[in-house]
């Protein structure tokens, strides 16, 4: 009995045995499953318990992916698309020698590099006419993108050898070499994927053998202007290249519109049957010499302007499809100075004649079949306001492959036109611009200037774009060294070359973000580039890219408000147009991180800026909106920072020769209190203009037969709801609370009217409003609205009874309570100026 | 070498042209040959252009102008974009010191102008300046409108008061531009030419908002009633009204689509093949019908004519004036294309008067 137990407990033992080693072979996949998901994570054994099937079932996906396929040994050969906000490493060996950050060198240590760099522009330009062509890589070589690419790279490092920049600069000086390094930009900008996408288009492998065999097409390809979505810009190209054919293409009007189509339709994202619309549209209308003939001789980024120009979509209400373009083409030829003023073939008209308003979709709705659905037609039938009349003008000569573009401006729509060389502004009235077409997303004046000069100097931007490019792919490389090398050189040749100091400036972030000598000699670099004439653009250089690295590394706060205030010192005016300072004051003091080094930094450039007759009405606005937008906490900073302000505003001169810079600057602060609803601010400046620019108001005031009560609107402050453009006269506004009367202008239409905020809530007995207008209209009724808080408002009777140039508000019965009071119209817009508002009764006493 | 002989062969070719016509080197010179006649200047892009280029090929080197210019002025004026010092001084020598006259809104073209310097009409549209033939066919109608309507002027210059207005409305009527302000003038207050000079179609559009759509319908038939008005001011009028009806407003409903069918026809009517005749005819699509417009004809079905009895007039004609020009070009051939159906178009020409269907909508008419 026992010797049987002891068997069978032997072969039990023995079948465990066997069960444990056999099992695990035949059910390979659950028990390394199990261990697996065990070892993975506490959270995935939690949950097995919790819920039977679920660890399973997640457990078998995850596992079976991991088990089922091999470990990829072999390296990822995908060149990843490069976009240039980025930089991407590629996987390879380090090279020690490589992998430091060069010095910071001066101006004169890069004497040499740039005698080489200036020699390299002629150079370029001569070369170009030569036109070199090498088809290497043949259509079916395209179907591996990567394998060209790394034998590409591994040529150009041979050839490079010990990279250093002598080197560098005599390779970049050989065709055959450039064009190397565009096909890796070009590979690098799309991404190996991406170009795989290409070749499996009809004419894919042909137009990239076709493309990267030409030396021009590839620079103007890659060196006109940014390179956004080059996969997208590649596919365009090859339906224009499809569209076309090889021979056409070879021309170089054709191929310039193609590619200037192609690549701003992918940057701008709009869709494929649009773009190849406005090619057909160019290059039918060039062929048929429709276009001026001033197209046949723009560079590649100016034809961008115009190729790329807005709105592509076809239809009524469209300026930039086809049938509007060419409707635009025949009817409005004219020399390109014409151009600029071609909006007076436009009535201006709010509403129609059969009264819709311009706003509305009844505006031109009955007419479009007539005009053919054609924007521009219609609107010189109808009329139209600054929307439609600028839009007229600026397509009429983009119709006619002239640069112009549309651009905002405060309430109003105005264009820019480019007669020559020069940027002209059409149906302006304000200095704040925004254009609707850029390059960089930068919409000010100031950079459509900086890129008109930047391309005007087009080889030598060009050389410094190609050094770039090198850079770019040495950082790739992970050849650090020669990369700073490259970048520093570029932004030296060209410093008005805003992307390349973007790049750079990124470079040395990722790099050697800490590197208080580099990021010095940046500073100085833009300040003494860019900075000569470009004041808007190094302003903004330095205070989004070059202060926020640079501030933290500099320990002596007066030095650093040192070389705040010195960028201001170091511009002479406003350069090609006024812009806003705001942003960059912002920057700087938004390093200060006590209150203390505010106060100081506020001094610092107070001192400054007041002594500067541009700057200082700008310098005073922003203080008092950045005093606006603190935090309560105990006033102090505010009380502060307002008794700065009033003090430097004390300071302003007023002798006669200083006094119509003081009128100009308190009027831009009284201008900014009034926006910001600083009563106590606006009275003070408003007394100080009174005190030292005496001459510049009224002796008499309007004769006024008032209200019981006294005037509880002198010490108020007062805003219209007009757009002001030129602020230089708004300390007039404030004597339209004084008896002596002033000026301001007026707009009554719908909730916009005069609006005025008082020391304290009054109880009201009536109102006089006083006009520049010797008759006022009097088909619609004026009121008044007042409100305790300046948000709820409440309509007070009687209406205003008009007579001549005055309205009377008689509220003596009405009850009538209010710290806010404004003046509103029933009915359309109506404009009138005010010389005089008083508001009569007693304040509250509580 | 080569410029030389086409120019000299161009010259040769202007030398060639009808006895009859005047030849002028220079602006000025053309003002002060011109007398009575008209001025006809062929403006083009000389150094940016190639359409310009090719039509001045075409009008001048061929000299395909000659037969029409008969007793007018020729002057050839090139445009250029840019100029170079030569470019600058031809511009100079060819314009002295006057001004080319205001008003031209596309090149190549051909500008009527009188010895004052009035731009009295423009052929500049891109279909008629592209072929010779068509844009001097376009010539000849305006050259026989200016003599037309300076015979007419001449004969106001002779007249007095009423007739001399009456003679002035006459000319502007026709379709050619007046010289400078000889309306504006002579304009007396609330004379049928005072109307016309003074009318303000934004002005309308303010009175009648505020007011109710019997005021506004009198107000407007009160206007029109007075006379003086161009054929475009009174549909312009009638936009006015017709929009102040179909947006209804405060306390006011909007009027009935039968009408505003019938306000729409009137308008378009008084001439349908102008801009505004064609905006009537596209609101009656969208507006009485709850259509949209399309690239496809209009459907005939919209052209039936509603009516207005209480309305009044539109023809243009003053009270008692029976010889007016009437609700003219009512054909049903409108500016977009002939969308009358057989039997109501009797109607929508004459029968302004007939009664209208039932307005169930209760507006104020």
């Amino acid at each position: 009995m026992s010797a049987r137990l002891i068997q069978l407990l032997a072969g039990s033992f023995l079948f465990f045995c066997i069960g444990v080693t056999v099992f695990p072979v035949l059910f390979p996949t659950k028990v390394e499953k199990k261990v697996t998901t065990v070892a993975r994570t506490e959270t995935v054994i939690k949950r097995d318990h919790q819920v039977d099937d679920w660890e399973t079932e997640e457990a078998d996906e995850d596992d079976a992916a991991w088990q089922e396929e091999p470990e990829d040994t072999t390296p990822d050969r995908r060149i990843a698309s490069q976009d240039d906000e980025t930089f991407d490493e590629e996987d390879v060996p380090i090279d020690p020698k490589q992998n430091v950050v060069p010095e910071a060198r001066v101006h004169a240590q890069f004497t040499s590099a740039l005698g080489e760099m200036r020699r390299f522009a002629p150079a370029l330009e001569k070369q170009e006419a030569e036109n070199y062509k090498n088809d290497e890589f043949k259509a079916a070589d395209w179907a591996d993108p990567e394998k060209i690419y790394f034998s590409l790279t591994d040529r150009i490092l041979n050839k490079l050898g010990k990279l250093d920049e002598t080197t560098i600069m005599r390779k970049l000086q050989e065709p055959a070499f450039r064009l190397d390094l565009a096909r890796i930009t070009l590979i690098r900008k799309a991404g190996s994927q991406a170009l795989r996408g290409v070749c499996t288009r009809p004419k894919g492998k042909e137009m990239l053998a076709s493309l990267t065999s030409d030396l021009n097409w590839m620079t103007n390809l890659l060196h006109s202007g940014p390179t956004k979505k080059m996969d997208q810009a590649l596919c365009y190209l090859e339906t224009l290249y499809g569209l076309v054919g090889e021979q056409e293409m070879s021309n170089p009007v054709t191929r310039r519109i193609a590619t200037t189509t192609a690549l701003e339709f992918a940057r701008e994202g709009w869709n494929e049957n649009d773009m190849t619309a406005r090619f057909k549209y160019y290059n039918d209308s060039w062929k048929e010499g429709k276009l001026n003939v001033a197209l046949d001789n723009l560079q590649y980024w100016e034809t961008r302007v115009v190729t790329g120009c807005k709105q592509p979509g076809d239809g009524a209400g469209s300026w930039g499809g086809p049938r509007n373009l060419a409707w635009h083409r025949d009817n409005v030829r004219l020399p390109m100075e014409q151009y600029l003023g071609a909006e007076c073939q436009l009535e201006y008209r709010l509403r129609n004649v059969a009264g819709d308003s311009v706003f509305s979709s009844e505006y031109l709705a009955p007419i479009w079949k007539y005009v053919n659905f054609t924007t521009g037609w219609a609107y010189r039938e109808i009329g139209g306001v600054c929307g439609a009349l600028s839009h007229y003008a600026t397509y009429s000569a983009l119709a006619a492959g002239l640069p112009a573009a549309t651009m905002g401006e405060p309430g109003h729509c105005a264009y820019a036109m480019r007669i020559g060389n020069e940027w002209h502004r059409g149906n302006s009235i304000y200095w704040q611009h925004s254009l609707h077409k850029t390059f960089w997303g930068e919409h000010e004046w100031g950079y459509l200037i900086l890129t008109q000069k930047l391309y005007e100097e087009r080889f030598k931007t060009l050389s410094a774009d190609i050094m770039v490019a090198m850079a770019d792919f040495l950082t790739a490389r992970r050849k650090m060294k020669a990369a700073f090398t490259c970048y520093e050189i570029a932004v030296k040749t060209q410093p008005n070359n805003w992307p390349a100091l973007k790049r750079y400036a990124a470079y040395l972030k990722f790099k050697a973000p800490e590197d208080k000598e580099k990021w010095m000699t940046l500073h100085d670099a833009v300040m003494d580039g860019m900075g000569k004439n470009h004041y808007h653009a190094a302003a903004t250089m330095l205070a989004r890219y070059v202060y926020p690295n640079l501030a933290p590394l500099i320990k002596d706060r007066a030095k650093l408000n040192k070389m705040y205030s010195g960028l201001f010192n170091h511009f002479k005016d406003w350069g090609a147009n006024r812009w806003d300072i705001a942003p960059i004051l912002n920057a700087q003091i938004s390093t200060c991180t006590t209150d203390d080094d505010k106060r100081a930094y506020l001094k610092e450039s107070l001192r400054v800026l007041m002594r500067r007759p541009d700057y200082s009405g700008a310098v005073l606005t922003w203080g008092l909106g950045y005093i606006s937008q603190l935090p309560e906490g105990d006033g102090k900073i505010q009380e502060d920072f307002t008794n700065m302000l009033v003090q430097a505003m004390g300071r302003t001169g007023a002798s006669k020769k200083d006094i119509d810079e003081t009128w100009a600057t308190l009027g831009e602060a009284i201008h900014a209190a009034a926006k910001n609803k600083e009563r106590r601010t606006f009275q003070a400046i408003g007394k100080l203009a009174h005190r030292k620019c005496k001459k510049k108001f009224n002796k008499k005031g309007p004769r006024v037969k008032g209200f019981s009560g006294r005037v509880v609107s002198a010490t108020a402050w007062i805003d219209t709801a007009t757009t002001i453009g030129d602020m230089s006269q708004c300390c007039l506004h404030w004597g339209v609370l004084q008896r002596f009367g002033g000026v301001m202008p007026g707009k009554f239409e719908g909730k916009a009217g005069l609006t005025i905020g008082m020391e304290k809530k009054c109880d009201i007995t009536g109102v006089v409003c006083v006009s520049t207008e010797e008759k006022l209209k009097n088909d619609r009724p004026f009121y008044i609205e007042t409100s305790d808080d300046g948000m709820n408002w409440y309509r007070a009777a009687p209406n205003g009874v008009i007579s001549g140039n005055q309205i009377r508000f008689d509220l003596k019965k009405s009850n009538v309570s209010g710290k806010y009071v404004r003046m509103l119209r029933e009915g359309d817009k109506y404009e009138p100026g005010i010389a005089g508002f008083y508001v009569y009764g007693a304040p509250q006493r509580n | 070498m080569k410029k030389f002989l086409i120019n000299a062969f161009s010259a040769l070719l202007v030398a060639l042209l009808p006895a009859e016509a005047a030849i002028a080197r220079t602006y000025p010179d053309a003002l002060a040959k011109a007398g009575k006649h008209p001025i006809v200047i062929f403006i083009y892009g000389a150094n940016y252009d190639k359409v310009g280029q090719k039509a001045h090929e075409e009008f001048v080197k061929k000299n395909k102008i000659a037969p029409y210019i008969k007793q007018a002025t020729f002057l050839e004026m090139p445009l250029y974009q840019q100029p170079n010092e030569r470019e600058k001084k031809d511009m100079e020598k060819r314009l002295g010191n006057k001004r080319l006259p205001g008003g031209i809104w596309s090149y190549p073209c051909l500008a009527i102008v009188d010895s004052g310097g009035n731009l009295r009409a423009v052929v500049q549209k891109p279909e008629e300046m592209k072929d010779p033939e068509v844009a001097l066919a376009a010539l000849k109608v305006h050259l026989d409108n200016y003599y037309k309507q300076e015979k007419i002027l001449e004969r106001a210059r002779k007249a007095k008061g009423d007739r001399k207005a009456d003679h002035l409305l006459e000319a502007a009527d026709i379709d050619i531009a007046m010289p400078g302000n000889v309306l504006g003038k002579n304009a007396d207050g609330d004379t049928g030419l005072g109307n016309r000079v003074g009318y303000d179609p934004t002005a309308l559009v303010e009175a009648l908002q505020i007011m109710s759509f019997d005021e506004a319908n009198a107000h407007v038939r009160k206007m029109m009633a007075q006379g003086g008005f161009s054929k475009l001011q009174r549909q312009m009028m009638m936009a006015a009204y017709a929009g102040h009806l179909r947006r209804g407003g405060e306390k006011k409903q909007t009027a009935s689509k039968e009408r505003l069918r019938a306000l729409y026809t009137e308008m378009r009517n008084i001439d349908p093949k102008s801009t505004y005749g064609a905006y009537a005819e596209g609101a009656l699509v969208i507006w009485v019908e709850g259509g949209t417009l399309t690239e496809e004809a209009v459907p005939a079905e919209i052209n039936r004519v509603g009516t207005t009895p209480d309305d009044g007039d539109s023809s243009g004609r003053s009270s008692g004036d029976s010889s007016g020009s009437g609700s003219g070009g009512g054909s049903g051939r409108t500016a977009m294309g002939d969308t009358r159906i057989s039997g109501d178009d009797a109607g929508a020409e004459d029968d302004d008067f007939a009664d209208s269907e039932p307005d169930d909508e209760g507006d104020d008419f």
